[in-house]
């Protein structure tokens, strides 16, 4: 019996080994696997070196620039939707004249706008919101970091808690069930009131007080604003200039050719003929 | 899957008997109404042949042969449930009976241990004496007492006394880490929003929910539960209609029962309901292995190691069991688990059969390294 169970055990162990064997003979096959991938990789980018790119010197380059026409009307709009959207009243105003370029919004309308934006900043919502409401009613129903900061501000100056939970009701969570994104926010908010007092709140939760917030805050309902009014979150030359970067981007993959490597001041980069012009 | 056969088998037989019944109602409905008829008759002037007739019809109506075969329809279905009954839920386990030595005065003990925790003093107090065991302390007893009392009050919606009890128990349950305190004042401030008002609540919540920081665990749910007064009124269709679940209140009267009895040194579980619960995990597997081997019986008075593995639930196995790969037998004190050379681990029978008592080395059934048997080492748990 015990002779038997010997002998099992050994071929056990025979069977054992030359699984180990196999094993190994799968990992050299591993190697040579690995060592032809990187031989069609480099193969790849060997082709790919190879391939030319066009070159255009700077001034063939100046003569297709110049058969783009652009109308100084053109040009004169483009600034003033700059101005306007960037909100520099007096500068509207003296190009108007300069130009005869119109706004498209008036100059009141630039004028509300950059106040309830001020207010928001120094903290004085509750006259953000009266002009807020003069200007579009609607904004203000939708803006939840608005109502947010509101909330939170009748914390600070003390409101009766049956009044901070009154808002909180009739302003925020209306709110909410149109958007559950700001579901997560609402909690955070409303987990301030198990304190009595503002110093009592925690370092954690304090980013909810800071006043970084209302620059954020003013942001967003500036651009409400501008929404509702010319349908534009921001000025049209900074998307000429996102479409500009873009476009090199691209032309970079096909082409050498003059770029406009200093935005500010529209330098292009030179590429003179290599031989010396008479 | 297997009730399935029993419940069909049950739904054959209510629906011979619905059949049964309404054709036993429509003969005797028949009879009724010949008899009426009869009776009718008899008023009259001509009454002569009125029984002679009657027995004629009753023997044409041949009610006794129909009830007959209602019977024997719904007899049929009758027979086969039971079989089928015998067939999924085994009512003999005395197949699987041994005749166990016990301790009694454990048994006892368990016994009356059982009876004190399931609040049953006055028949706890009655087998104690009857027994001849001595009466356990007071304080343990009235420590049962108060648990009940607060576990009672918790199914009424009342949690006064359990918060009482957190109270005076608090800094034992920050210690233990236990979430108790938060979830029974979470279920209070609930009720508060629900029956007062969302301004008494806050206040409740400034008391109770302050202490606990933004990088505590409970912080989320703190959060929620603030948020959640939004909705009060309107919880079941709001973002939080979780806050209405019964479970709520299960989960935190386990919880408590839990931490009642750590701080009493006692375990949560019962001994006895521990035993009866592992037991009719295992007593199928038992049942089903003495079924298919009936030559095994004889040996299961005196077996002390079963041939089939036992799955038992997590909660149910309190030490750890090495079992040798190679011999496929359980560790025992005369068969310890072995460390090898080569850290691989062995029961000591596997290693004296496979080093020939020692006498020479052999090669790990894991790896290909050469074992001295003196050198391997016995492992404790």
């Amino acid at each position: 019996m015990a002779d038997n169970e010997g002998n099992l055990n050994e071929v056990n162990q025979v069977d054992e080994e030359n699984q180990y064997i196999v094993e190994e003979a799968d990992e050299e096959n591993q190697v040579e696997a690995e060592n032809e991938e990187a031989q069609i990789s480099e193969n790849e980018e060997f082709v790919i070196q190879e391939q030319p790119k066009k070159l255009i010197m700077s001034d063939v380059w100046e003569q297709y620039l110049t058969t783009a026409e652009i109308r100084k009307e053109d040009m004169n709009r483009l600034v003033m939707n700059f101005l306007v959207v960037e909100g520099y009243l007096e500068a509207v105003e003296k190009f108007q004249k300069e130009s005869g370029t119109k706004p498209e919004v008036g100059v009141a309308s630039i004028s509300d706008r950059l106040a309830v934006k001020r207010d928001i900043e120094s903290g004085d919502l509750e006259d953000a919101v009266e002009k807020l409401n003069a200007i579009n009613p609607e904004i203000l129903k939708t803006n939840f970091s608005l109502n947010q900061q509101r909330f939170i501000e009748r914390i600070r100056i003390g409101v009766t808690i049956k009044e901070t939970f009154n808002f909180a009701e009739k302003e925020l969570k209306p709110l909410v069930e149109q958007n559950l994104a700001f579901l997560e926010e609402l909690e955070k908010t409303m987990a301030i009131l198990r304190f009595r007092d503002l110093p009592d709140i925690p370092e954690a939760e304090r980013e909810l007080l800071d006043n970084s917030r209302w620059f954020k805050t003013a942001a967003e309902v500036n651009a409400a604003i501008l929404t509702s009014q010319t349908g534009l979150k921001c000025p049209k030359l900074l998307d000429l200039l996102k479409m500009l970067t873009w476009t090199q981007n691209q032309l970079d993959e096909k082409v050498e050719y003059p770029r406009m490597s200093v935005l500010p001041t529209g330098q292009l980069t030179v590429i003179n003929p290599p031989w010396p012009s008479e | 899957m297997e009730l399935k056969n029993v419940k069909d088998a049950f739904d054959r037989v209510t629906k011979k008997q619905k059949l049964c019944y309404s054709k036993t109602h429509e003969v005797v409905d028949k009879m009724s109404q010949e008899i009426d008829k009869a009776l009718k008759t008899i008023q009259e002037d001509n009454h002569e042949s009125v029984v002679a007739d009657l027995k004629k019809t009753f023997e044409e109506i041949a009610p006794i042969n129909l009830l007959e075969a209602s019977q024997k329809e719904i007899n049929g279905v009758l027979t086969k449930y039971p079989k089928a009954l015998d067939k999924t839920l085994n009512p003999d386990i005395s197949t699987a009976y041994r005749n166990v030595k016990f301790d009694t005065h454990t048994v006892h003990q368990i016994l009356a241990q059982f009876f004190y925790r399931q609040g049953m003093y006055d028949v706890g107090d009655c087998f104690i004496s009857e027994t001849g065991e001595v009466k356990p302390e007071s304080s343990v007893t009235k420590a049962f007492m108060e648990m009940n009392m607060i576990l009672e009050a918790m199914k009424e919606r009342d949690l006064g006394p359990a918060l009482k009890w957190v109270a005076s128990n608090s800094d034992k349950l920050k210690e233990a880490k236990s979430d108790l305190e938060l979830k029974l004042h979470s279920l209070h401030f609930l009720e508060i929003a629900k029956d007062k008002t969302s301004e008494e609540a806050i206040n409740y919540a400034r008391k109770h929910f302050a202490t606990y920081s933004a990088d505590s665990c409970c912080f989320p749910e703190i959060q929620k539960l603030m948020c959640s007064l939004l909705w009060i009124r309107n919880l079941n269709k709001s973002p939080y209609s979780e806050f209405l679940s019964p479970v709520l209140w299960t989960n935190a009267a386990k919880e408590l029962t839990r931490q009642y009895c750590i701080l009493l040194g006692e375990s949560p579980e019962s001994p006895l309901s521990v035993t009866v619960a592992a037991g009719s995990q295992v007593l199928p597997t038992f049942l089903k292995y003495l079924n298919v081997l009936p030559e095994k019986r004889k040996e299961w008075q005196t077996m002390e190691q079963l041939l089939v593995p036992v799955e038992l639930s997590e909660e149910y196995r309190f030490y750890s069991v090495f079992v040798c790969p190679v011999s496929k037998e359980h560790s025992s004190e005369d068969n310890p688990p072995m460390r090898l050379a080569c850290g691989h681990v062995l029961c000591k029978q596997s290693i004296n059969r496979m080093s020939r008592n020692g006498s020479r080395s052999f090669k790990c059934p894991y790896c290909p390294t050469d074992i001295d048997a003196s050198q391997c080492k016995q492992l404790y748990f």
